[in-house]
């Protein structure tokens, strides 16, 4: 069974390139950590790659890779770093009444580190982890783009996210007066 | 229709709830009236019909600026992740946003159903912590999280359904107030705060005093610190529930499948059975609304009690199974005289 969780598995990003870390780390990792490697472990934090495995059996992958159409390149080496980190992570249980009282919004401190990149790419990674169906990931996520919500004034959101206010100034009257009712403490 | 001869027809079971039974929201046992789904709260604070109306389908969007990268499904994954300030934050920054938010099930429900659990968590602070997503779960479940048996309450600085009998007796519902805490602790409020620790303020209309107060085990467990409990020194006497009673509200029950909101019902047997106890022990400090007086049944519950209850049985039999209409609180028993200025001032059935 672990031989089998340390098959290799290569993937192929949209943009036609073959993730075979094993050979060339990417480069934004930096060389003194262990590279990830694309083990069947790593792999498997995606439900729609285990499924997949799964469904095909081990003789038919053979040495080909899995086309991922919907993420690039730069993405995906991001998606994998994060499945690298957490291969070992229990399987959380569906349970969503896991626990109340912890914070909502409490992200680890390796995610907050790994979630410091720019909008698009933060974007672009939850997208990944919806169609990858990395629920984890996805979570982190969500709770990322959460957490540049919370606490801030409606301009503020707007400004974070570059909205424009396309409100008629009757609607804005009706905004300025939910606000009395929520400002009545 | 076979009950077209006599449309005032109302079935013995009807009849029964009528005359021996209150809904639970009638006497609110939380001290905030205001928490209360109840048409006589002082200084009640109502929600704009704006939270509560719902978005028009012709308006025109301009999107959500970079969110927009994100389907609608995903930018709601990440409202469920809200708080509740932030949630109504959100929901007036863009059509697109308002759009989204008022038809987020959670909210929807929350804002038709549970107002005032939702005007209660704003007015207290605790709208930074709740999210709409867990009060939700929590108005859609049916059982006391401790004790597994009809709840009707909610705990506002635990966001689950809990029943009465367990809110005043279970130590993890020890509520102290933030001042007392930090001096007998030797701690800052600063600090305390910073520790994440929840801090409901309650609110004026209930009590005069402007009071903070925080859980006893969230504190103790977030400061690391057991300080001595010291009833007398300022602490809010939470063996008798003041603290208790103070930071809940009625929860009602939401069943998903019906899409409608069920209360509970209290016994008045048994609550005259109270009562009548309360004078003779004089015992003014105890509440006519607790746990002691009443379980918190469903209908179908508050029948099968019926059954067994002396003091109802009597109630129904001096009603002539229903013909007489009792003036409640009746001659029946004499309620205690502050029950009875808390009836005359804020009760009306």
């Amino acid at each position: 069974m672990s031989d089998a969780k340390l098959q290799k598995i290569l993937l192929q990003s949209n943009d036609g390139v073959t993730i075979d870390v094993g050979k060339s780390p990417p480069l934004d990792i930096g060389f003194w950590r262990t590279p990830p490697s694309l083990y069947r472990a790593v792999a498997e934090r995606s439900v729609l790659i285990r499924n997949m495995l799964e469904d095909l059996g081990d003789e038919g992958i053979g040495n080909q890779a899995i086309p991922i159409p919907n993420v690039n390149e730069a993405v995906l080496k991001k998606v994998i770093e994060w499945c690298d980190h957490h291969r070992n992570d229990p399987v959380q249980p569906a349970d969503e009444e896991a626990d109340t009282r912890k914070k909502t919004t409490d992200i680890e401190e390796w995610d907050q580190k790994f979630m410091q990149v720019d909008q698009e790419m933060l974007f672009e990674v939850i997208l990944a982890a919806n169609y990858l169906d990395i629920k984890p990931l996805l979570d982190v996520g969500c709770k990322t783009v959460a957490n540049m919500i919370k606490g801030k004034s409606p301009e503020e959101i707007r400004k974070t996210f570059n909205i424009t206010n396309d409100f008629t100034p009757e609607e804005e009257e009706h905004i300025r007066r939910e606000n009395e009712w929520a400002e009545d403490r | 229709m076979s009950t077209s001869h006599s449309p005032h027809e109302e079935s013995e079971d009807s009849a029964i709830v009528r005359v021996t039974a209150f809904p639970s929201s009638h006497y609110p046992p939380c001290l905030n009236f205001d928490f209360c789904p109840y048409d006589r709260r002082p200084n009640f604070v109502n929600m704009p019909t704006t939270m509560t109306t719902p978005a028009v389908s012709t308006e025109v969007f301009s999107g959500m600026g970079s969110l927009h990268r994100l389907p609608n499904e995903l930018i709601i994954a990440v409202c469920l992740d809200l708080d509740i300030e932030s949630t109504i934050r959100l929901r007036q920054v863009c059509r697109m946003s308002r759009a989204l938010v008022s038809n987020m099930i959670e909210f929807k429900t929350l804002v038709r159903e549970g107002s005032n659990i939702v005007v209660a968590s704003m007015r207290t602070g605790m709208a930074d912590w709740l999210t709409f997503a867990e009060l939700y779960r929590a108005m859609c479940s049916q059982h006391c999280k401790a004790c597994g048996k009809t709840g009707h309450y909610i705990y506002l600085l635990r966001a689950a359904r809990w029943c009465l009998e367990c809110l005043e007796t279970e130590e993890q519902f020890r509520t102290v107030t933030l001042a007392s805490f930090t001096r007998t602790a030797k701690l800052s409020e600063k600090k305390v705060r910073q520790a994440g620790v929840r801090v409901f303020n309650q609110i004026p209309s209930s009590g005069g005093k402007i009071r903070k107060l925080i859980n006893f085990d969230d504190a103790t467990s977030a400061m690391g610190t057991d300080p001595e409990l010291d009833p007398g020194a300022g602490y809010l006497q939470w063996n008798y529930g003041v603290g208790r009673h103070l930071s809940i509200a009625l929860l009602p029950f939401f069943d998903k499948t019906t899409q409608t909101v069920y209360g509970t019902l209290r016994c008045r047997g048994c609550a005259f059975k109270h009562a009548k106890l309360l004078n003779a022990s004089d015992d003014r400090g105890s509440q006519f609304w607790s746990a002691k007086a009443s379980h918190d049944y469903m209908r179908a519950d508050f029948l099968a009690h019926f059954r067994e209850c002396v003091e109802a049985k009597e109630l129904w039999d001096s009603s002539q199974a229903g013909k007489i209409t009792l003036v409640w609180p009746n001659r029946l028993v004499e309620v205690p005289p502050h029950t009875y200025s808390w009836y005359e001032r804020y009760g009306q059935l």
